[in-house]
């Protein structure tokens, strides 16, 4: 439910940031753009926001004397009154507007679980305790198995961040290199799509033989899926920088180092950052996959031997935790991304 | 005055005009070029033979696929003619192509998205190894000149075309370029916008006269800005049209006189005449 509610609200502040970014809209402030794209706001934060938009819209008109932006003469006091009282009432309704949407968000998960619960109960599911489970029976078996749940989710988390770091680490470096050299692109390209077209997947078993029943062999699985997804993410950055900001950089003096590192590089990021989000699934997936083919522990495990005992609601607890896992790296890899891509005028 | 003097390009003669003086900013001798592509050979430019006096800003005009950006693209040195030479030169000494002391304005707003206006301006100078202080410096300089004063620490996207297009010229003028090349540079503004900057770019050309190209598919601004307007036709130079008015130009008060009604008129007549093939002969 987490990433629904942050994959919404992103959406909604993105739309917000789109429309207040054409710079010739009269009652736009850059600052508030910014502040925008840069993080979740609080209501309170917005209120700020609102307060020193107007100053900073009026700064800036009054600073730039630009014919299309300035609009005549200093504001007089009343105009500002007007302006600020502007501002906040459009602060107010989208306020409120998002406020609705996060009630209709939970009325909706509120729903699917209570008809879930009910239909378990009242035995329109057949036999609901062997094969589908119920919210309640999920956050008891939640409680009341905590100790083993967490050691097991510990691994995974464990392992699924050391084969994300890795993986992505080793994808960047290698990417980065191959998108300097185009001879070495063109010459490890034909490999690098074959061993990326392969279900990983089918590795478990070859890792699992080499590295025995280990958190090495997971690390390892993982690694061999995010490092591709990264590579080719990377590459396909720094193909995403226009030639004519590397012709304009050469013009103005660059030499092919520089515009490298200060053309190519930075121009990279917003597409190597799409990369990562992805790369973060798929090493959960890739530790999960090998958990579940052998291991000693972790929720993959888990998962296996709860299918087989036919205790649904320990499989339902173990999604929720892995549901909750996946949102919470996404959103801290989303805090990191909008703190680094605060000039991007928007972002999906 | 209704009868422009005009100075048809010698197709003939084996020298360009001027290319004797070794004073010449910019001598194309001959120059054809071909662009070649997998499914076709095509002939872009055809003989271009003229050459620059040093200080001069000259237009080249023209419709689109004319060939005039490929011409500027050459003095840049970003496209080699495949027959002839093209040299530039600043102060009487021949460049080397491409070269840094070559200042090049796209019509695109050309900043980097992911640098603030300041850090843009600054671009030229950093990867030339200037001091963060002395670029800062300079960069605050430029911008307050192009009028930008008070937006340094914002993200192009913040920021509107024209004060972008203003943000390419200040970061051009920091490098100091001793030849100017401009390839619309305002063809994306607004009418008011356009007005102001090319007044105010002309305002500091003149105080320099470095050398100018400048490439545009609008006759008025050509016939406002420039000393000499290039008329071409499909790949070729129609006419070479001397442009009288004196310097320094008050923009507002020339584009309404009767003279610059004439020549607009003229430069109006000869375009028309060179998409129909026509040229001085």
């Amino acid at each position: 439910m987490s990433t629904t509610e942050n994959g919404t609200e992103t959406s909604t502040q993105t739309s917000t940031g789109r429309h207040h970014s054409d710079p010739e809209a009269p009652q736009n402030s850059a600052d508030v753009v910014a502040e925008y794209g840069s993080a979740a706001l609080s209501a309170r934060e917005a209120e700020a926001t609102a307060a020193t938009a107007v100053t900073a819209d009026r700064e800036r008109e009054a600073a730039v004397p630009d014919q299309v932006t300035s609009s005549g003469p200093p504001p007089s006091a009343d105009e500002q009154r007007r302006m600020a009282a502007a501002v906040k009432r459009a602060r107010t309704r989208k306020r409120r507007r998002s406020w609705t949407v996060r009630l209709l968000q939970l009325a909706l998960v509120v729903v699917i679980l209570g008809l879930w619960e009910l239909l378990s109960r009242t035995g329109v599911l057949p036999n609901a305790d062997l094969f589908y489970g119920r919210p309640s029976g999920v956050l008891q078996f939640l409680w009341t198995e905590r100790a083993h749940l967490l050691t097991n989710a510990g691994a995974t988390i464990y392992a699924a961040a050391l084969g994300f770091v890795a993986g992505a680490g080793s994808g960047i470096i290698v990417g980065l290199v191959l998108g300097r050299y185009e001879i070495l692109e063109r010459t490890f390209d034909p490999v690098m799509n074959v061993l990326a077209s392969l279900p990983r997947i089918a590795l478990a078993p070859l890792f699992l033989l080499w590295f025995g029943i280990s958190d090495l062999a997971k690390v390892v699985l993982a690694v061999s899926i995010v490092f591709f997804v990264v590579l080719f993410n990377t590459l396909a950055g720094v193909r995403s920088v226009e030639t004519e900001l590397r012709t304009v950089s050469t013009l103005l003096g660059a030499n092919d180092r520089q515009v490298f590192t200060k053309v190519v590089l930075p121009g990279a990021v917003p597409v190597l950052f799409a990369g990562l989000r992805l790369a973060l699934m798929f090493s959960i997936l890739g530790v999960v996959g090998s958990e579940m083919i052998a291991a000693k522990t972790g929720l993959g495990l888990d998962v296996v031997v709860y299918g087989q005992l036919l205790q649904p609601n320990g499989l339902f607890a173990v999604l929720t935790i892995l549901a909750i896992v996946s949102a919470v790296f996404s959103g801290v890899l989303r805090l990191i991304e909008n703190r680094i891509l605060r000039w991007m005028p928007e972002r999906t | 005055m209704t009868q422009v003097p005009t100075m048809p390009a010698p197709p003939g003669s084996s020298t360009p005009a001027g290319s004797e003086t070794s004073s010449a900013g910019l001598v194309f001798d001959h120059v054809s070029h071909w662009y070649v592509s997998d499914r076709e050979a095509k002939l872009v430019v055809e003989d271009l033979n003229f050459s620059v006096p040093d200080g001069q800003f000259l237009a080249i005009v023209g419709g689109s696929g004319c060939g005039k950006t490929t011409a500027l693209n050459m003095v840049a040195g970003l496209i080699k003619p495949t027959e002839g030479t093209v040299t530039a030169r600043i102060d009487g000494e021949a460049l080397t192509l491409p070269s840094p002391r070559l200042g090049y304005m796209w019509a695109r707003d050309t900043l980097l998205p992911w640098r603030s206006l300041q850090r843009n301006v600054e671009f030229g100078l950093e990867v030339r190894g200037v001091g963060k202080a002395k670029r800062s410096e300079l960069a605050r300089k430029y911008i307050e000149m192009v009028g930008l004063k008070g937006n340094e620490k914002k993200f192009p996207r913040q920021l509107s075309h024209g004060m972008r297009q203003r943000g390419n010229l200040a970061r051009l003028l920091t490098i100091e370029p001793g030849f100017l090349l401009m390839d619309e540079p305002f063809s994306a503004l607004d009418a008011q916008t356009k007005g102001v900057m090319q007044q105010e770019f002309l305002q500091i050309w003149e105080a320099e006269r470095r050398t100018v190209v400048y490439v545009t598919h609008d006759l008025t601004e050509a016939a406002l800005l420039a000393d000499r307007v290039l008329v071409m036709g499909q790949g070729y130079i129609a006419y070479d049209i001397e442009i009288p008015f004196e310097r320094p130009r008050t923009l507002d008060e020339l584009r309404f006189s009767s003279e610059f009604a004439a020549l607009n008129r003229e430069l109006y007549d000869r375009l028309m005449d060179a998409q129909k093939g026509g040229r001085a002969t």
